[in-house]
């Protein structure tokens, strides 16, 4: 099952082990996009490197900046002004919303429904459309920095802000009506793509596919980072750990994020945007490890610093990784149409498997 | 007869009769350049924004143009997204699977001469028209869907100038 | 637990076996040999006041004179992280896998092994991961390799 194929999710290659139309073993085989990113943090700026981090997981860019900025700000004890924290947290919030959108577009039209795919790209692009207003790009988004945020937040922000969640919120409702309680829908996922506890434990997965399974496990509850611990939001769960389950946790993750969003937008407080850092930054020699709750799981950071204004060596952890290696383990048994759904399901990214 | 009005070029009328004229050349340019369908090659990040130019906003349909899964199927490829050198073999398998007349679409910065994975990358293949020939570029990270309709309409001026002895 | 009860556990079984890492920070991090690597390792993931039951990552870092393996290693129930590294000659360096231990190193080492060169012994499935399977142009991620059509950013 090739690099091309309208139901892989990026250029995954799958060996798949057939017996008639059950499929016995599935070996994924990945590195079509292997970009060499660690490699090119070697010879970058702390500040240069940071459009590579949005092309990591394209999806949702913002973690992607705010994962490396992160343990950058941990290891030198850079203060971060409460301005620019609110904001960093309406943004990912945001981009939350957008990746599991694009997820439930492409995981319905993987299924055979049209619909949901074009009702999720209109949303996104009213998300994308806030983005465009602060930043400047749909996509990849080069707006966090070290200390704070690049540029403020334009004064027609936060009542298109205000409105859009006035609006996406019955649209939560609308997809659940087509999708939950569909019988093809129910047919196609229910009891399908079992994940036991101890095997994804066993894999180090994490994210949704995680919590899919039943296990209380979000980094912004149990090890929470920016200002994540002032918002009243809920972790969904699932019960029985199949597609349905995962599908429901990321609905329900959308309602959540809409929550925080608006909480936010109540609560910011006027004030800068940016710690002032000397322009040839050079944080103190180390290491550090630090990690956040990506829409795909844990994104993590490791950065090691000599002193000098390039880091001396970038690991780049993140959740799409661990998550694909399970793939072999869920799909014995099922039919090769079940196991676009499993996939599907995982919501894996190849570009985060290859960096 | 608004057709007439709309292609001189093409048409010419005779008085006295229902009889519409036109070049061999003009109908076949004016067939093949407004219903290509693409085929689904997304790679990297250039791959949403082809999604979301095919998506409720920006809408491809008007133009004719829907995605096929297979390259057999398929006149134009989009080229979206970093090709590695992992994956510049399959590309070149992929568009020797495509029936001529077949167009390539070069769309972003990687796929013309790497992007920002230029400098320092090792398995980074430097530009798609290593490997196969392109006909339009382009650029942008990732490129707005404004400029890729704009990037189709001129591949279909391209087409509409073609002659049928290149191709025959 | 906190990083200096974590420190105490491991010292009061194999102080001799660990020596302190000072430069890694907000985590408890040790040098180990690569003899007692499987052993430590064993011990953190069934010892029930570690228990470390998550991998974070395992990746290798060229310092210049030597290569160093650096493993993240973390604890869902109990909710604390632990670091262990071990230095490793720079050619034809060899290594225990702890894929028999955590499933999820597995990856993290393929990835190491083909961009590093370090051989991981007892590794169930030894091949490339992330480059071509005709590669044979060395080993990308140290220092001073330069390939075929490898162009480096010149300086300002």
């Amino acid at each position: 099952m090739g690099p091309q194929h309208p139901s892989t999710h990026g250029v995954l290659r799958l060996m798949l082990t057939m017996d008639g139309e059950v499929v016995l073993n599935a070996i994924p085989h990945v590195g079509y996009l292997h970009r060499s990113l660690e490699k090119i943090a070697e010879n970058r700026t702390f500040v240069q490197y940071i459009p590579y981090t949005d092309r990591l997981d394209y999806v949702s860019a913002m973690f992607g900046n705010y994962a490396f900025v992160y343990p950058i700000e941990k290891l030198a004890n850079i203060p971060v002004p409460e301005r620019a924290e609110y904001i960093r947290v309406i943004m990912m919030e945001l981009n939350r919303i957008a990746s599991h959108l694009i997820w439930l577009g492409t995981f319905s039209l993987d299924l055979g429904a049209v619909t949901p795919f074009l009702y999720c790209f209109r949303e996104r692009e009213k998300v994308l459309d806030l983005f465009e207003m602060v930043c400047g790009q749909r996509m990849t988004f080069n707006y966090m920095r070290v200390g704070g945020v690049s540029k403020d937040l334009p004064d027609q922000f936060i009542p298109a802000a205000k409105k859009f969640v006035e609006y996406f919120k019955p649209r939560v409702d609308e997809y659940e009506d087509i999708l939950t309680h569909n019988p093809i829908f129910l047919g196609r996922t229910k009891d399908i793509g079992l994940l036991d506890k101890e095997v994804a434990i066993e894999h180090s997965v994490s994210g949704p596919s995680l919590r899919g399974c039943g296990i209380n496990w979000d980094l912004r509850k149990n090890e929470p980072y920016s200002i994540y611990d002032r918002f009243d939001f809920e972790i969904p769960l699932g019960k029985t750990s199949d597609v349905w389950d995962r599908y429901s946790v990321r609905v329900q993750e959308m309602r959540q994020s809409i929550r925080i969003v608006e909480q936010a937008l109540q609560q910011i407080p006027q004030g800068e945007t940016k710690t002032k850092i000397p322009a040839v930054f050079k944080p103190p020699a180390g290491e550090i490890y630090a990690r956040i709750e990506a829409p795909r799981g844990e994104m993590g950071f490791y950065i090691i610093t000599d002193g000098t204004t390039k880091p001396y060596r970038v690991k780049i952890r993140t959740g799409s990784f661990c998550n694909l290696t399970i793939l072999p383990k869920l799909c014995k048994g099922w039919k090769i149409a079940d196991l676009v759904a499993i996939l599907a399901s995982l919501d894996v990214v190849l570009p985060e498997v290859d960096r | 007869m608004g057709i007439i009005k709309k292609f001189p070029v093409y048409v010419e009328h005779i008085p006295g009769g229902g009889i519409v004229t036109t070049t061999l050349d003009g109908v076949l340019n004016y067939a093949r350049a407004n219903s290509m369908w693409y085929m689904l090659f997304g790679l990297a990040c250039c791959a949403i924004e082809m999604m979301a130019t095919g998506a409720s906003r920006y809408d491809f349909d008007r133009f004719g143009m829907f995605y096929r899964a297979s390259p057999r199927q398929t006149d134009l490829m989009f080229v979206a997204g970093t090709v590695t050198k992992k994956m510049g073999p399959r590309v070149k398998r992929l568009y020797e699977q495509m029936a001529e007349p077949r167009y390539v679409i070069a769309m972003g910065g990687c796929a013309i001469i790497g992007g920002p994975f230029y400098y320092d990358s090792y398995s980074v293949l430097k530009g798609i028209d290593l490997v196969i020939p392109v006909d339009v570029y382009i650029p942008g990270c990732p490129p707005r869907p404004e400029s890729l309709m704009e990037g189709v309409l001129k591949l279909q001026e391209k087409i509409k100038k073609q002659k049928l002895s290149d191709w025959a | 637990m906190t990083k200096e009860e974590i420190a105490q556990i491991l010292n009061s079984r194999f102080s001799e076996k660990l020596k302190p890492a000072e430069s890694v920070s907000h985590l408890s991090a040790f040098f180990v040999e690569k003899e007692n690597l499987i052993e430590i390792c064993k011990f953190t993931k069934q010892s029930d006041q570690l228990k470390m039951d998550f991998v974070n990552c395992i990746f290798a870092t060229d310092r210049n004179d030597s290569l160093e393996m650096t493993y993240v290693l973390f604890s869902l129930e109990k909710n604390h992280k632990l670091c262990l590294k071990v230095k490793l000659p720079r050619k034809d360096s060899q290594i225990d896998s702890v894929t028999p231990i955590w499933e999820a190193a597995n990856w993290f080492e393929k990835e190491t092994a083909e961009l590093f060169g370090i051989r991981f012994s007892g590794h169930p499935d030894p091949g490339p991961l992330l480059l071509p399977e005709d590669w044979n142009e060395g080993y990308p991620m140290l220092r001073d390799w330069t390939g075929k059509d490898f162009v480096k950013l010149p300086p300002k």
